[in-house]
């Protein structure tokens, strides 16, 4: 199968393999990318922080709580700290599913497709926004035991879902999918740091025609991880969840975005 | 000793605290910061890097190289990874001499003179343009044994230094005096990989006053550490020096700032 790309319009995905400094992304991602940066400069900071927040998150539930099984929608481009890279380098047997809405992503698939020989990775071309689709897929159904924890990774995803697409349905569609003791990981962008910049760049976004919904960080909390168990230190600015090293960090003002990791109980 | 602070200007120290979200900085240092991320977007990322840098710089020099004395000049405002907090955690013997210029570093040293027991620090008020002072200074005779190597930190000052204060001649003169065996660790501002965000950066300072030189890479390694034995992986970004996380990491048009390590043979 041969994808259509829409060069016209940019995706966020290849905007953010842009910010990422990759190489997967088309003059119309760029310019938006460009101009997101004219209002929220230290969008790239905030695009690898988010990245790295993904990368702990992902140590913590293979070391720190046992997961072995990873539901990613809204993978990206390959980029470092790609899921099963991070979780396989501890546990060879995690097995991973991968879900963008992005054809250029299912075009790259291939480099998260190379799983370990021991764990197993597969790709679906799906859209958050139809949930029930993501897990009624044959690869979410031949790659994930659902008798067993999942971790469920919605990470930088939800704020292209605006209230009237109904992400409190989604949300709960796929939570209660997943067994109990699963986790759920979530970062969202929000204006509560930097309004006018995080409002520039949102205007760019919808000036090329993508959608999408900034929240607060008691916006998120509400709902993405209402009646889980948050696991320390709660939803925080990304780049203070769980940090490693001692190096200096990035202000909330730069990256304006929160995260979280809970467990279902 | 009260010192005097001239807050109408605004001071290299002051504004790098303030990229960095400290809270020791005056309207003049922010206004000439806010300048400088006009032109520099990217900016609070590059000092970043570079304090991680060197964190990872003297946790090297100690835990491979088996220094343990410092002379750390242009040490800004006390921060994180200040070099006795990360030399001190893998040796708590180890001995470091600050040096800055700025009466509000002076004002402050008194966190910088929190040794461990088995260590020694030792803060003095004095200007890497006259290298007499701080060799002759009292400060650095009781601290430093200089038949030992000492690790010698220029980071990030030596871009505050135009060529007619011979900075070569002053960091000879420097690692003239230090043992067979010392270290140089040094990190510059380059103009190579964006001229113009970068001399937009320079142009702010010396509106302020600062007088500030970017230099490439070639000029960067012979002004410093000519005749010295580089250590891997050479002179390169300071983002690419060592990196310790999987992460991704900043672009060169970010980070544009080089480092480096070597041994005086």
């Amino acid at each position: 199968m041969r994808p259509n790309f829409d060069t016209t319009k940019p995706h966020p995905a290849r905007m953010y393999d842009y910010l990422l400094g990759g190489k997967d992304n088309f003059a119309v991602d760029r310019e938006t990318a460009e101009l997101v940066m004219q209002s929220w400069r230290s969008a790239r900071s905030a695009a690898r922080e988010n990245r790295a927040f993904l990368g702990r998150a992902v140590r913590y539930l293979v070391r720190d709580a046992g997961i072995r099984q990873f539901l990613d929608i809204g993978t990206g481009l390959p980029a470092a700290n790609n899921v099963h890279e991070v979780a396989q380098a501890m546990q060879p047997e995690c097995r991973v599913v991968y879900a963008d809405n992005d054809p250029i992503v299912l075009a790259h698939a291939r480099a998260l497709l190379a799983s370990s020989p021991e764990g197993r990775t597969a790709y679906i071309d799906a859209d958050l926004r139809e949930p029930e689709k993501i897990l009624a897929s044959p690869a979410v159904v031949k790659t994930l035991d659902f008798s067993q924890p999942v971790a469920l990774m919605l990470v930088a995803v939800l704020h292209f879902v605006p209230d009237a697409d109904n992400p409190v349905h989604i949300m709960s569609t796929l939570l209660d999918a997943l067994p109990s003791g699963s986790y759920l990981v979530a970062s969202h962008a929000t204006m509560e740091y930097d309004p006018e910049g995080v409002a520039g760049a949102g205007a760019a976004y919808q000036a090329r025609g993508l959608t999408g919904q900034l929240r607060t960080i008691d916006e998120l909390a509400e709902l993405a991880f209402r009646g889980l168990e948050m696991v320390d230190p709660g939803v925080v600015p990304v780049p203070e969840w769980r940090p490693d090293g001692d190096g200096p960090r990035p202000l909330a003002a730069e990256v304006n975005a929160n995260g979280g990791v809970a467990r279902k109980p | 000793m009260r010192p005097t602070i001239d807050t109408s200007k605004p001071h290299s120290a002051r504004v790098y605290d303030y990229y960095l979200g400290g809270k020791d900085h005056f309207a003049a240092d922010r206004e000439t910061a806010l300048r400088a991320m006009q032109s520099w977007a990217a900016v609070r990322t590059a000092v970043r890097e570079n304090r991680a840098f060197l964190g990872r710089a003297v946790r090297y020099l100690v835990g491979e190289a088996a220094v343990r004395q410092f002379l750390d000049i242009g040490t800004g405002l006390p921060s994180a990874n200040n070099v006795h907090e990360v030399a001190q955690e893998v040796a708590p013997e180890c001995r470091v001499v600050y040096v800055d210029n700025d009466p509000v570093v002076l004002m402050h040293a008194r966190s910088l003179l929190t040794s461990s027991p088995a260590g020694r620090t030792a803060y003095i008020d004095a200007d890497l343009r006259d290298p007499a002072a701080i060799l002759g200074s009292p400060e650095v005779r009781d601290t430093l044994d200089l038949s030992q190597p000492v690790g010698l930190m220029l980071v990030a000052i030596l871009h505050f230094v135009t060529d007619e204060d011979s900075p070569a001649a002053l960091v000879a003169t420097l690692l003239d005096t230090l043992a067979p065996g010392s270290y140089l660790v040094a990190s510059h501002v380059t103009p190579e990989h964006d001229p113009e965000g970068v001399g937009g950066l320079e142009r702010a300072y010396r509106q302020g006053g600062i007088a500030a030189q970017a230099r490439t890479a070639d000029e960067f390694a012979e002004m410093a550490f000519g005749g010295l034995e580089m250590i891997d992986p050479g002179l390169v970004l300071v983002s690419e020096w060592r990196p310790e996380e999987t992460g991704p990491r900043p672009l060169a048009s970010e980070v544009n700032w080089y480092g480096g390590i070597a041994r005086k043979p």
